[in-house]
């Protein structure tokens, strides 16, 4: 469809009688690092799970790495969520009952790579957000911030074109926020990905190259940052 | 705090909660109908053989009755204490957040002692009219059958008792699980540390199993059913572990889910199996005795109708208790959906959707229960087959062993057949859990 990482036009959202979306258009090319302001309830995060290909738009687009979702049956979209999408949630999400090192490698597992080449490409990305002494470490005993940044690991060990980063520095401290902003920041640009980050944080948003702010469920503005 | 408040922040809140509850409630009834059941039987005097089982009239045997229903009653506490544990993790921040509201520690404790006591009394006064019904049915029975008397006015003055009593074990155990309620992360034991204890317990069972097979062993029949217990108790949750270490290794990311829930659930899974284990001992027993009497020639020391019947009974009431240990292994396995509903979620958006949760969820639960029934078919037949030979060494029981290895080959498939449909219960919750809606939980 097009070059662009992510195409979002004319996006619809409604939960029962609350309307999220109304009409939300987005460009995002690919390398460039997006921040979606707004405030609460505003419908950035229903923007990023309509982006994302979780949730399923009622009206207009979505297209991710140039496949337009709407077109996908659910196992298809599936397949390119997992492997053209990474997402990084708020609270890391890991499985608390597997391993940091498993809990990476799931995605490849779940795409049917190898297992060991799988845990082996997992404890690659471990190495580089700087976990890797802990890959056989449960989640619950380690920090907040360690997990995220396995979590980090987990969004990119498939390569996606674009890393979706919901609140990624919500549970964490303002000196973990950062290191885990430059980490997020810089692990996207070494894969070449787009990075799409819902924040409420004006120093979160301030590492994108343009922020869009929504508010009620429309885009308010949009500025270019750098 | 007042009792008004009290009783507001008891309640049960949620759909999980109320599922909870009504479990706990269920279990609680059904322990107190045991109960009542056995407290009517030790006040039972000299009845009259005409009229009951000779169950009930022979003063030997009226005793293996009441420890029968105290036994069932126990399993059905252990269901109601499972159930208890339910919702742990959620409700513990649920009262985390009260206390940082400003709740002390013994007014946390008296939340749970209140959650859990209220549904205690509501079922320790369900059980009367259920313990009522259930006597009437036993009446309508063939005399053979006559194991529980006719309800006497006595039974109205311990019912209210039973109900105060059920609550207030329901309010110490709520309270006592509220104990250790700390703002701090919980630290699990080491695994090593806690499989060396039950290896320890395991070894301490098979050992009076052993002892009790000697010749002119002075073990007594009911050691050695302690000690399968204690055997089956130690065992099961380090074999659990390494099933679930196994399959956390495998590579595949369905069996390895269910591994890692495995390993980290293998105690109180562990102790579910080994009910199981010794319920499927006591229906290899039964067939072993009953296929010996059949196979055999030897003259019966008593009416075929009175064993057989005895026998039924045991084997119906051991289906009873694995059904309260297969209840709470799913009520637990739920318990887990809830509890890691955004971590599932997250696994949906790569890509592991319900389908895929819910085999791991039929994994987690079919492979265990099965080899814990089919073990304990081998255990307690070949259990009874030794005794035979050992008693009489002229006795040929390989034939008996043949049927119980089949036996428990069937009674395995029927079990994971079983705990695969029940598992299908789950679909439900499963597909909750995966909601995308629960990534902004935490």
């Amino acid at each position: 469809m097009t070059d662009a990482a992510l195409e979002i036009q004319r996006v619809e959202y409604a939960y029962r009688r609350d309307v999220a979306l109304r009409g939300v258009s987005l460009r995002v090319d690919p390398g460039e690092i997006v921040a979606v302001t707004g405030p609460s309830g505003c419908g950035k995060s229903t923007l990023l799970h309509c982006a994302a290909g979780i949730l399923r738009p009622q009206a207009g687009t979505v297209a991710l790495a140039g496949r337009n979702l709407a077109e996908l049956s659910e196992a298809e979209r599936t397949r390119v969520r997992r492997t053209q999408a990474g997402i990084v949630l708020q609270f890391g999400q890991l499985v608390p009952d597997l391993s940091l090192q498993d809990n990476v490698a799931l995605p490849l597992l779940l795409e049917g790579h190898d297992a060991a080449a799988a845990r082996r490409a997992a404890l690659g990305w471990l190495e580089r957000v700087g976990v890797a002494a802990d890959n056989e470490a449960l989640p619950r005993e380690l920090s907040g911030g360690q997990n995220q940044r396995a979590a980090v690991a987990r969004a990119l060990v498939t390569g996606p074109a674009v890393v979706f980063a919901d609140e990624p520095t919500g549970s964490l401290d303002s000196r973990a926020g950062e290191q885990m902003m430059e980490l997020l920041v810089s692990s996207a640009g070494d894969g070449g990905a787009a990075l799409v980050i819902v924040t409420h944080d004006n120093l979160v948003a301030a590492y994108a190259d343009r922020e869009v702010r929504l508010r009620d469920g429309v885009v308010q503005h949009e500025v270019r940052l750098s | 705090m007042t009792l008004t408040t009290l009783i507001t922040l008891a309640r049960p809140k949620s759909s999980t909660d109320r599922r909870r509850s009504t479990l706990l409630v269920a279990a609680v009834a059904v322990a107190g109908v045991f109960l009542l059941a056995g407290q009517r039987i030790v006040r039972l005097g000299s009845p009259d053989s005409a009229t009951y089982s000779s169950y009930l009239t022979e003063d030997g045997l009226r005793p293996g009755v009441v420890t029968a229903a105290v036994l069932l009653a126990a399993a059905a506490c252990a269901l109601a204490f499972q159930a208890l544990r339910l919702g742990t993790a959620a409700r513990d921040r649920r009262l985390a957040a009260l206390r940082l509201a400003g709740a002390t520690p013994s007014q946390v404790r008296l939340i749970g002692a209140a959650e859990a006591g209220l549904s205690g009394l509501f079922g320790g006064v369900l059980a009367g009219p259920l313990y009522f019904a259930v006597a009437a049915v036993v009446q309508s029975l063939p005399q053979v059958g006559r194991v529980l008397p006719a309800p006497a006015p006595g039974d109205l003055a311990a019912w209210p008792v039973l109900a105060v009593v059920l609550a207030l074990v329901a309010a110490s155990s709520g309270g006592l699980l509220r104990r250790q309620l700390s703002t701090e992360p919980k630290i699990e034991p080491d695994r090593r540390v806690w499989q060396g204890r039950y290896v320890t317990i395991g070894a301490v069972g098979t050992i009076l199993v052993v002892l009790s097979l000697m010749p002119h062993s002075p073990v007594l029949i009911f050691v050695q059913a302690a000690g399968v217990l204690l055997a089956a108790s130690g065992f099961a949750p380090v074999a659990v572990a390494a099933y679930g270490r196994r399959l956390e290794r495998s590579g595949d990311p369905v069996r390895m889910l269910a591994g890692g829930r495995l390993l980290h659930t293998a105690r109180s899974v562990g102790r579910m199996l080994a009910l199981l284990v010794v319920c499927g001992g006591v229906v290899g027993a039964v067939l072993a005795m009953g296929l010996d009497h059949q196979l055999s020639e030897r003259e019966l020391t008593a009416s075929g109708d009175f064993i057989y019947t005895g026998l039924g009974f045991v084997a119906l009431l051991s289906l009873f208790a694995a059904l309260a240990a297969g209840v709470a292994m799913l009520a637990g396995a739920a318990d887990d959906l809830l509890d890691q509903r955004s971590q599932l979620a997250a696994l949906n958006v790569f890509g592991m959707g319900a389908a895929q949760v819910l085999r791991s969820v039929r994994i987690q639960l079919t492979g265990p229960a099965a080899v814990a029934v089919g073990a304990g078919v081998l255990i307690g037949g070949g259990l009874v087959c030794f005794r035979q030979t050992r008693m009489d060494p002229a006795t040929d029981t390989s034939s008996v062993m043949v049927f119980v290895v089949v036996a428990a080959g069937v009674v395995g498939v029927l079990a994971w057949l079983l705990a695969a449909l029940a598992s299908g219960v789950l679909s439900g919750q499963v597909r909750d859990a995966v909601d995308p809606a629960n990534l902004r939980t935490t």
